[in-house]
Formats: C-alpha cells, sequence, structure tokens
C-alpha cells in the first residue's frame, strides 16, 4: 500500500490544510497519514503555502487562545517547509481565474504545479464538484487524495491521476 | 525556456552513496530508479527538516488538537463564511 501511495504521489509533496488537520486532531486517518507522510522516510520533503498557516492558526484561534495556536502553528513549521506565495503567484490567479476554488485551495494546486509535484487534499464536497464538473480544470493531474489510501484498499488503489 | 545540461564527475564514494539512495527509493516504490532521482531527492532532503527530526516531531503533534474538537468540518464552515462575508460585502 505505501509503495502504491509514494508511487503515486512521489518524494516531495504539498499538503492542505484538511490533510493537516486530520493529523493534528489525532483521528484514526489523521494516524495514516502520519504513517504514509510524515514518517515515511521516502517523502524527501513536505510544501506547504502561507496560507495554510494562517488556515491551521485561525481554526485553533476560534477554540482557543493566541499562545495556544502559535505553540501549535510552531510545531507545525518543524514538519514542512513553507513556500513563499510571491513565487508562484501568477499560477494562483490563473486557477483562481477559472475556478471557484478557494484561494487556499487554489494556492496548493498553484504550488504543486510550480514545484512539479503532487497536493495532498481530503475528499471535499466543493473540491469534489469543482473537479467532477470541471474535467479541463487547470493542473487536475497535481491532486491526489488521500482518502483513496486511507479508507480503500485493493480496486482503488493506484486509480489516482 | 533553455535546458541546460551539465556533466559533473563524482568520486567513487559519493557514486556509492547515490546507488545506495538509487536501491532505496527502487525498495520504496518497487520501480526502476535513476542517479538523477537519488540526485534530486538529496537536494529536496538538504532543503528540508532532517527525517529523524520530522519523526519525532510528528509523534509530538499527533493529536495535539484533539481536546479543541477541530474537524474538517470547522475548516468547510470557516471558509463558507469567509466567502458568505466578501459577497455580503
Amino acid at each position: 500500500m505505501l509503495r502504491t501511495f509514494n508511487l503515486v504521489v512521489g518524494s516531495s509533496l504539498v499538503i492542505d490544510t484538511g490533510v493537516f488537520i486530520e493529523f493534528l486532531s489525532g483521528t484514526v486517518a489523521g494516524g495514516k497519514i502520519s504513517e504514509m507522510v510524515f514518517k515515511n522516510p521516502f517523502i524527501a520533503s513536505i510544501l506547504i503555502n502561507p496560507l495554510t498557516c494562517i488556515e491551521i492558526y485561525y481554526l485553533i484561534r476560534r477554540k482557543s487562545s493566541p499562545e495556544r495556536a502559535r505553540e501549535e502553528l510552531n510545531k507545525v513549521k518543524k514538519l514542512v517547509r513553507i513556500v513563499p506565495l510571491e513565487e508562484f503567484i501568477e499560477i494562483v490567479g490563473e486557477i483562481k481565474a477559472t475556478t471557484s476554488l478557494s484561494l487556499t485551495d487554489a494556492a496548493n494546486i498553484a504550488l504543486a504545479e510550480y514545484k512539479n509535484i503532487k497536493v495532498l487534499f481530503k475528499h471535499e464536497q466543493e473540491l469534489d464538484d469543482q473537479i467532477g464538473t470541471k474535467s479541463d480544470m487547470p493542473f487536475r493531474s497535481r491532486i491526489v487524495f488521500v482518502d483513496d489510501f486511507t479508507f480503500y484498499s485493493g480496486d482503488r488503489k493506484g486509480t489516482i491521476s | 525556456m533553455v535546458t541546460m545540461a551539465t556533466t559533473v564527475q563524482i568520486n567513487s564514494s559519493t557514486k556509492e552513496e547515490l546507488l545506495f539512495i538509487k536501491a532505496q527509493l527502487e525498495l520504496h516504490t518497487g520501480k526502476k530508479h535513476s542517479l538523477d532521482d537519488a540526485i534530486r531527492w538529496l537536494i529536496e532532503k538538504a532543503k528540508s527538516p532532517p527525517l529523524e527530526d520530522r519523526v519525532k516531531d510528528a509523534e509530538k503533534s499527533f493529536g495535539v488538537l484533539k481536546d479543541l474538537g477541530i474537524t474538517s468540518e470547522d475548516l468547510r464552515t470557516l471558509r463558507r463564511q469567509r466567502v458568505s462575508r466578501v459577497a455580503d460585502f
């Protein structure tokens, strides 16, 4: 299973806020994300864009103190490499102009395109709707859903493209 | 776009290390890799937190938000709120 994941995703990847939240929340899926991504020796680098940091901060901040939000965000920063937005602004703009994805989703896909790697998302209605209705969605081939590996096996392995 | 090819001379111990990494990559993916793949992997690894630290930090970070009960639905809700605020404006 891990070999299939490695083969599909590659040794560097971008991860979305939703994937991070599963991990930080300690869910069963988060445990699998921990093994497949953070503890996987094949993964050389895990990239995020700054908007993901902001989302993680404000999600915590809505339910806790600024100190707690800062503390947990610092833990997140130790696990990843944050790529400055200015390096790939035009690609984000292009995706935003042609889809109704959230700015963070667009920035994640743009970062994957910029680095020529994959981006790991969780299945979400909004994203599924966009992908389902737009076969010509820009940079669709960059997207991989973690759920396809954590919750399913057998037939669905390696069906992502 | 201009692509430049560079040929680099490497000594035997470096080549040995690259061959070891190449073999590791093949073990992890089940497919053939090149020495270029091994070099690219090393470059990416050098720019990121060391694996040993990442594993330790992942253990410390796993489940740290459990007590807050944050879910994926919270993220979706907050993203929708942002859209609706912009729409209100």
